[in-house]
């Protein structure tokens, strides 16, 4: 059962001197539960995909549709709702808030929240909210740091973080964006571990952006991307 | 947001600290100034109430007009102001004075003077049977005081020093009496008073109206009647324009006029007023440098953590948080120098509400700073003028702040992150 499907994506960079074709007519399904990674090299279009598919870039021509939502018929308010419902994200750099400790970052994800939507998720108070935090922090193996701030904790605890901070809100997709970029092999497996065991476990569909090696070794699928291309 | 936000400006602890004090020193200086300002108004006011207008007084035809002149020959006759008099007994007004003012020359010579000379001043007469119109009680008096037995004069205490006068020492003092006539008597200085009032001060001779009157033959005539609604000057701030229009009405059977203190000293008031709005330039001032700290401020804040708000947009937050997240860092930010500075300025304002500032350095050379008080200031520490600048200055800095990030969180947040 396909929870993503692009059509005709593409999308356009317009500089002062030229066009930059960053995606051409990309068409492509990504099923429920699957793990999967889009590969290629430097400038061809990886992060841009992702940055469509979670509506932080607009779209220059096609469309997305996910979960059998088109994305051609949002307006900015709804586009902002999927972004706080259905896409967890995570970034090379991490992204945390300096000035909250673990438990607090993660907890932001829920701050946004309307009521029912975290009735949805079983919130029904704050002590609910503690709590869910803290499992998510459990689950990336972060329960006992959850009162640190990001600048006490390595490359790899952050990471972790991010990735509590991506899952609390229960999203039905994850895009990590080059998530071992900035981390030595070690703390990499760990990454890509754990979301594997997410993805298997909640059967959360995750989708990588990565040239890695070690990336590309733990997905089931590849998407090969090239000058903006499918190839 | 509130525990955010104040994270967030306890982030930057250096640039927080550093626009709160300016805001903080901009607001102290603000309170100071309007405190000061208002005391000496509100001195001023007093002064001018207690020792020279009194609340409102009486007057001929036609005298009101050219009251600068001090003219003579428009004068309450002693008929009219028997009746006068029965009518303040019938409609309750028990405080006033029948007086007689007029401008006269004073010539004093060497020996016991140091030199020779003369000089213009104002010869004020009063009754002394009825003197409660004015309020001397808290005037310094050397020697002798009005009374009815008094056979000599009193000097205005600056006055008095300008010639080197002493008690005792004899002035011939030189006038018009009643139809014009010049009339001019040797007399001595029987006491010297200083009221606090430079004007008062400076140029006023006072002796009692009985002997006045037989020097210039007034026949019981006078130039006004001073009338005083009440000694304490907020209630009489509060009640001239009612009780002067009830005093025009009781005089207007004997074809005299009233005027309030406020249409006889129209002039100084305008001044004081024009001078009070100097106040404002400070609060201008303050309310410049909250807006220029905050704006600048939050504008570095906002380009220091761009990744933030695309992160906080990532998450699902949308503009609208973000603008006010950022608007309440720099609303907290402006309220911190507001409180700080409220309560040292209003500490400050405090102590010279007790000890007022000598500034008689600054008036040795100066006839008039406009308002009538002496050489102290004393500040007035008014709460609600504190209250307005406080709330003033957190929305002030509310608004400089939501101006600085209002375009914060524009734009796609693929573009935020590829900008950092």
């Amino acid at each position: 059962m396909s929870l993503i499907k692009t059509y005709n994506l593409s999308k356009v960079y317009t500089t002062q001197s030229e066009e930059v074709h960053a995606l051409i007519d990309i068409s492509l399904e990504i099923n429920k539960g699957e793990l999967l990674a889009v590969s290629g090299p430097s400038g061809s279009g990886k992060t841009t995909l992702l940055n469509l598919i979670g509506l932080l870039d607009n779209i220059s021509s096609g469309d997305i549709e996910l979960d059998n939502v088109l994305y051609s018929t949002l307006k900015k308010k709804d586009q902002t709702e999927i972004r706080r419902n259905m896409v967890g994200m995570i970034f090379q750099s991490y992204n945390l808030i300096p000035v909250l400790s673990a438990s607090e970052n993660v907890e932001m994800a829920l701050n946004c929240l309307s009521k029912e939507q975290l009735l949805g998720l079983n919130i029904n108070n704050k002590n609910d909210k503690k709590e869910r935090c803290y499992n998510a922090l459990k689950d990336v193996g972060l329960d006992n740091l959850e009162n640190r701030r990001p600048s006490e904790l390595s490359g790899g605890q952050q990471q972790r973080i991010s990735i509590a901070r991506a899952i609390v809100k229960n999203p039905k997709v994850l895009l990590a964006d080059e998530p071992t970029a900035n981390l030595d092999k070690t703390n990499s497996l760990h990454i890509l571990e754990l979301i594997a065991k997410l993805n298997e476990k909640k059967d959360l569909t995750c989708i990588y952006s990565s040239h890695d090696r070690l990336v590309l070794d733990h997905v089931k699928r590849i998407i090969r991307l090239e000058d903006g291309r499918l190839c | 947001m509130l525990k955010l936000a104040i994270r967030g400006v306890s982030r930057y602890k250096k640039r927080t600290i550093i626009t709160a004090f300016a805001i903080a020193i901009a607001i102290v200086f603000s309170i100071f100034m309007k405190s000061i300002l208002t005391g000496v108004a509100m001195d001023s006011d007093k002064n001018l109430i207690w020792n020279d207008t009194s609340s409102a007084k009486v007057y001929a035809p036609g005298y009101f007009e050219d009251r600068d002149y001090l003219p003579i020959d428009k004068l309450i006759t002693d008929q009219q102001g028997i009746e006068l008099e029965q009518l303040f007994k019938d409609n309750n007004y028990n405080s006033y004075t029948k007086e007689f003012v007029s401008s006269c020359q004073i010539m004093f010579y060497e020996d016991p003077f140091p030199t020779t000379g003369s000089l213009t001043a104002t010869l004020k007469a009063l009754d002394s049977s009825h003197m409660n119109a004015y309020n001397f009680n808290n005037a310094e008096i050397e020697g002798n005081w009005i009374n009815k037995d008094l056979s000599g004069i009193v000097l205005g205490s600056k006055l008095a020093a300008d010639i080197n006068a002493e008690i005792g020492y004899y002035l011939t003092i030189q006038t018009k009496g009643k139809g014009g006539f010049i009339q001019a008597f040797d007399i001595p200085i029987v006491g010297i008073i200083t009221t606090g009032d430079p004007v008062v001060d400076s140029s006023t001779i006072f002796s009692n109206l009985e002997l006045i009157n037989d020097y210039l033959e007034l026949e019981g005539s006078a130039t006004n009647y001073s009338v005083s609604y009440s000694m304490n000057i907020s209630k009489v701030k509060e009640i001239t324009d009612k009780e002067t229009a009830n005093l025009k009405e009781v005089v207007k059977p004997l074809n005299l006029e009233a005027y309030s203190w406020k249409e006889i000293a129209i002039d100084i008031l305008k001044l004081q007023a024009s001078k009070g709005g100097f106040s404002n330039i400070f609060l201008f001032f303050t309310f410049f440098i909250a807006i220029v700290g905050i704006s600048n401020t939050m504008i570095m804040a906002i380009s220091e953590r761009k990744n933030e708000i695309a992160m906080l947009k990532t998450l699902g937050y949308n503009n609208k948080f973000i603008r006010r997240l950022f608007t309440l860092e720099g609303t907290i930010i402006g309220f911190l120098g507001v409180i700080v500075g409220s309560i040292v300025g209003t500490l400050i304002a405090f102590y010279y509400q007790k000890n007022g500032i000598d500034f008689s350095a600054l008036m040795a050379n100066t006839e008039s700073i406009g308002y009538r008080i002496n050489s102290v200031m004393h500040a007035f520490v008014s709460p609600s003028q504190i209250f307005l600048i406080i709330i003033l200055g957190i929305f002030v800095s509310m608004a400089a702040a939501y101006f600085a990030v209002r375009r914060t969180g524009r734009g796609e947040i693929a573009e935020m992150f590829r900008r950092i």
